[in-house]
């Protein structure tokens, strides 16, 4: 379970929101919503501590992770898959080390049983044709996909996703947000969704969290957020080109 | 073929390593394979030695010093690194010293008998030669000392004899003139029997004088500090020269007066007790030249003056 | 104030690279890429330098001595000294800011803009240490070893070019070179080619680390990672000749 509490920050001047409180129970999918540039990508840095806050705390299961060393910081960023905006693939190693990658420093597998692993999450993914390729080889969608599947690979508690669906196209979007039901399904995990794309909280999302005005502007779960009556939030809801109704 | 990391590195450190040992023993001239064999030698001081010096044997170089340390006994200990194949007799000795006018310095091994040869880390007997600059350079302090000492000493004689001459006879001072005339005499035979030593010097002066003509322009400031030390001592024989000449003076003044029978003449013919101490200074001189004659270096040691010009 | 602010973030992930340089097994794989790359891929440019650099002084040398009663074992004396105590170290120094410190920004520049550097830190990797440290050591152990290159090259080009151009016979530049052969130069030597490793690795590593701002973000980093780099190389030779000598 993670709960954020009185969560605020700055950078500089810029103050991005302040105040930000809402809880996550485990195996809920959570999109946080909001415009571009409403902090939303800072939001999610600071639930496993890649950014400290100027106050607030992030509990993961009762523990402030702010409060913590950073050799402790960093066993609990384990427990969390972040798929990146722009997939952060290491561009110096190929599909199958991207996702061996993090099994190679922090398991002790064998050689077969990495390759194993890391085959069995490519399938998940529907890449297995892919392992060899060079990731400057793969288009956007695929990308993403090689990014799950290196999210997934530790077997975390929790997975955030940055974005999952920008800048694709609509069917490859719905694949991505299929595989994000099928990840929150198959490993009951705990998803975190970023995300502008309102057709992708509508497939995905239990709760929503809507960022707005440097604040959190609204908080509850998808039924509520359809009969909702709050202004801001219907603004943002109707702007998208899917309507709800 | 595809080599690891790994490899790559541990290739390109070794070869730098590896190249660097054999560059520096290059520029630093040490045989590049070759181990040197190191010995030392204890020398009393080591004046103008410094690491890199180099160690010579019959006159061709063998290795070079490369450590220079006081010892307990505040003597020095001087290693030297040979390079040469050539074994050392046990009972070499090491000289310390000076090539040649204005050369650095540098170790001298001189060959020994024995048959047995000295291994690494052997030590050899060391001497410390003083060169033909130090030994003038010294010789001309003593000099110069003696030089105004004697002069001292042949003031007051001559103040002494004044004195005397005033209460003497006119024929014992003939005598003492006589006997003085043998003396002057004896002593100019000395001065013929040094003639060679006179020669010898004055050749190994002009000797000197050639190697300094051939010095090379990097040797400038030694030779300048050279010629401060020459003029120096030039200084100090123009004062010896002038004081010479006011004794000779002085000496000139009392025989114009005994000549002339002038002043105290007079009273010496009258005064007999001062006849009969002079006679018995007069013998007694006579016993002081036989002596000098027999003996001189014992008698004449500030005279010694004379066997330099 | 922002210089001192500057200067306080470069100490603190100094200070984190110190502090994380004890996890070997986590750099272990990128410290002997670096050394590749720093060291090992250096040595054909640094040989070119050095050759260069030694050969150019040497005709100059004899060209304005010519007409002085001067020994040719001079200009031996001169260009193997002012390779040694300086132009091997400093001139190679100087082109691997732009080779060594450009790349090294660059990269990391490339992987805090894309993200690769929060998906490593959100992996559990201490960041610092999976990247600034191998960097910064393969600097500081690599660059005595391209001092030897440079300093080999650079008299042994010396020699080449008195002897091809007629104006130094190689005995001579030798009898000179050996004449003011002092160790303590190649001491010196070997010191400033390992601050130097020091300097541009950590400068580079620093203005990659904190990159941001896209492609352009990376641009301006790699610019001032080699321009500072060059600077402080200039400063430490000054004050390492000032201190030492």
């Amino acid at each position: 379970m993670i709960e954020i509490k009185n969560l605020t920050k700055s950078f500089g001047d810029m103050l991005v929101w302040k105040d930000v409180s809402f809880r996550i129970e485990n195996g809920d999918t959570i999109a946080v919503i909001g415009r571009s540039g409403c902090g939303k990508s800072v939001l999610l840095k600071h639930i496993n501590a890649l950014l400290t806050p100027d106050s607030g705390e992030v509990l993961i299961d009762g523990n402030n992770i702010f409060d913590m060393e950073y050799v402790d910081q960093r066993r609990i960023r384990q427990k969390f898959g972040i798929l990146f905006q722009g997939s952060a693939l290491f561009d110096s190693i190929n599909t199958f080390e991207n996702i061996a990658f993090p099994l190679r420093y922090f398991s002790n597998l064998t050689e077969n049983e990495i390759h194993d692993k890391v085959m069995r999450s490519l399938e998940y993914v529907n890449l297995e044709d892919s392992a060899q390729k060079e990731t400057s080889e793969l288009s956007g969608g695929m990308r993403k996909r090689v990014g799950l599947a290196r999210a997934i690979i530790l077997e975390p508690e929790y997975i955030m996703y940055d974005e999952p669906t920008s800048g694709l196209d609509p069917e490859t979007a719905n694949e991505i947000n299929d595989l994000i039901i099928l990840m929150a399904e198959t490993f009951d995990i705990t998803s975190i969704v970023i995300t502008h794309d309102m057709h992708s909280v509508l497939r995905v999302a239990d709760k929503v969290a809507f960022l707005h005005d440097q604040k959190l502007g609204w908080f509850g779960t998808l039924e509520e957020m359809k009969k909702s009556d709050d202004k801001d939030l219907l603004n943002f809801i109707t702007a998208s080109e899917y309507s709800i109704k | 073929m595809h080599l690891s990391n790994e490899i790559k590195v541990g290739i390109t450190v070794l070869l730098a390593v590896v190249v660097a040992i054999i560059g520096f023993r290059f520029m630093r001239d040490i045989p590049i394979f070759r181990q040197a064999m190191q010995i030392s030698a204890v020398f009393d001081r080591a004046d103008g030695i410094s690491n890199g010096s180099l160690v010579y044997i019959k006159g061709v170089r063998v290795g070079s010093v490369n450590r220079i340390q006081l010892t307990e006994d505040a003597t020095v200990r001087i290693q030297m690194r040979i390079d040469s194949e050539i074994p050392i007799p046990q009972n070499s000795t090491a000289n310390l010293t000076s090539l040649g006018i204005v050369e650095g310095k540098s170790i001298v091994i001189e060959l020994g008998t024995s048959t047995e040869f000295i291994q690494h880390g052997g030590e050899l007997q060391g001497n410390y030669t003083e060169t033909m600059m130090e030994v003038l350079g010294q010789k001309g302090e003593e000099l110069g000392d003696d030089v105004s000492n004697t002069i001292y000493e042949l003031n007051l004689f001559l103040r002494q004899l004044n004195e005397t001459l005033d209460d003497d006879t006119r024929a014992t001072l003939d005598q003492t003139l006589r006997s003085t005339m043998e003396t002057t005499g004896r002593i100019a035979a000395i001065l013929e029997g040094k003639q060679d030593e006179i020669n010898s010097a004055i050749d190994a002066g002009s000797r000197m004088l050639g190697q300094l003509d051939t010095l090379a322009t990097d040797s400038r400031p030694r030779v300048d500090s050279l010629m401060v030390t020459v003029e120096q001592s030039i200084k100090d024989l123009e004062e010896v020269r002038l004081q010479l000449e006011s004794a000779t003076a002085s000496l000139n003044q009392i025989l114009e007066k005994v000549n002339n029978g002038e002043g105290t003449i007079g009273r010496l013919l009258n005064d007999p007790s001062i006849y009969e101490n002079l006679d018995s200074l007069t013998i007694e001189l006579n016993n002081l030249v036989k002596g000098i004659n027999e003996n001189p270096g014992r008698y004449l040691r500030h005279m010694s003056i004379i066997d330099i010009f | 104030m922002q210089g001192l602010k500057e200067l306080g973030r470069y100490s603190s992930l100094l200070y984190q690279a110190l502090r994380s340089s004890t996890e070997f097994s986590t750099y272990r794989k990128n410290l002997f890429q670096e050394l590749v790359k720093v060291g090992t891929d250096s040595v054909p440019i640094i040989m070119l330098v050095g050759i260069f650099t030694g050969s150019v002084m040497t005709l100059q040398s004899a060209y304005q001595l010519e007409f002085a009663f001067i020994p040719l074992s001079t200009i031996g004396a001169i260009v193997s000294e002012s390779i040694l105590i300086e132009l091997a170290a400093v001139i190679s120094g100087l082109v691997l800011a732009g080779k060594v410190g450009a790349r090294v920004a660059t990269e990391l520049g490339t992987m805090r803009v894309s993200e690769q550097i929060d998906a490593l830190e959100s992996m559990g990797f201490n960041s610092v240490s999976f990247l600034v440290v191998p960097r910064v050591l393969a600097g500081i152990m690599m660059f005595p070893v391209l001092y030897v290159v440079a300093s080999i090259f650079g008299i042994g080009g010396g020699i080449a070019a008195g002897y091809f151009s007629g104006s130094v016979p190689p005995a001579d530049f030798l009898k000179g070179a050996r004449m003011f052969f002092y160790p303590w130069n190649v001491v010196f030597g070997f010191l400033k080619s390992f601050v130097f490793g020091f300097i541009i690795t950590s400068i580079a590593c620093y203005k990659g680390f904190y990159a941001r701002g896209g492609a352009e973000g990376v641009g301006k980093s790699t610019t001032e990672a080699t321009v500072l780099g060059c600077i402080y190389i200039l400063l430490a030779d000054f004050l390492l000749a000032a201190l030492l000598l």
